[in-house]
């Protein structure tokens, strides 16, 4: 294999903090596979669904399955300076939308309301293969509905706050309250 | 043709253990930030269950054993899901992982493949959950 170069390294604006990987460790939670039927949004649907389940935290799986509306971020430079990059307008691809692959992780907003974060690979409707970060609220699930396989944290909690190093209102985690 | 080896096929029966839910801040490799995890955790074997986040730069290995390329996305701020992922220990016994995932830059355009060791610095965070996998 070709030698790479050394890797680049981004530089925030705020000092770096300690410590640089933040882990929680709990006994085994639990698993569900969720079949999300066509109308549902993608994100807010999971995050609904599994709170309902008194699941505050999970990692999930999803592929497969269509989107009958879709909407995604990319990044953009930030031209305040105040983050590293920021979040392009929404992109509207052509429709259905085919879901490749995707992940989630699924925690809680700065007031404990259900916050998903996903990433996907996708084809648009003329078959282009696009990737991006898919917006809560804007991806609504087609016919046929769509297979999600999510793994909850157990006694772990990702919960977003203020992160003064990236300037991002991030997910960290934490022990969940008893 | 078809021939399905079955005396060559690896089969290993085991069980899920615990969960590791973490936050990975920038400018550490994913490769060696989750392998650190389970050393510290004392998990010789696991799997990711979720993990999204972004990179500097991502760098790719395609292909196969014999014939693999390096594929290099240039970022910043590349979007990516580890989709695939596990780690087990070398011969010394310490975790090694190998990891399979998406990244998509600012075009909306997409690459898939695996990550390689050192190569892939995160940039703002990766959200990560893994478990720990019991041979029996």
């Amino acid at each position: 294999m070709t030698a790479l170069p050394e890797p680049r390294r981004v530089e925030h604006p705020g000092e770096e903090i300690e410590p640089r990987v933040l882990s929680e460790v709990s006994e085994p939670g639990r698993e569900l596979r969720l079949h999300l039927p066509e109308g549902t949004d993608i994100l807010n649907g999971l995050g609904a669904v599994l709170r309902e389940q008194g699941i505050n935290t999970a990692g999930v799986r999803l592929g497969g399955g269509s989107f009958k509306k879709f909407s995604y971020y990319t990044g953009v430079e930030d031209p305040t300076g105040y983050r590293v990059a920021t979040f392009s307008p929404p992109n509207f691809p052509p429709l259905p939308v085919t879901l490749a692959i995707a992940n989630v992780m699924v925690g809680m907003d700065e007031e404990g309301a259900p916050r998903s974060h996903c990433h996907a690979i996708f084809l648009d409707g003329e078959g282009n293969k696009l990737g991006g970060h898919l917006i809560p609220g804007e991806c609504i699930i087609g016919p046929g509905g769509l297979v999600a396989w999510a793994t909850a944290g157990g006694t772990a909690e990702l919960q977003a706050h203020h992160d003064p190093e990236t300037n991002f209102p991030l997910l960290h985690p934490s022990k969940a309250e008893a | 043709m078809s021939d399905i080896l079955i005396e060559d096929v690896g089969i290993e029966e085991g069980r899920f253990g615990r969960v590791v839910t973490a936050r990975v801040r920038p400018n550490l490799d994913i490769v060696e930030a989750i392998e650190n995890i389970c050393a510290e955790n004392n998990i010789a074997h696991a799997v990711v269950r979720g993990c999204v986040g972004s990179l500097m730069d991502a760098n790719l290995e395609i292909g196969s054993a014999e014939k693999s390329n390096i594929q290099t996305i240039p970022g910043p701020g590349l979007e990516i899901a580890i989709t695939t992922g596990e780690v087990r220990p070398d011969d010394s016994g310490k975790p090694r992982a190998r990891l399979y995932g998406l990244v998509a830059n600012w075009d909306g355009d997409g690459w898939a493949g695996e990550f390689i060791r050192g190569h892939n610095l995160t940039f703002v965070t990766l959200e990560l959950m893994l478990q720990e996998w019991l041979p029996e």
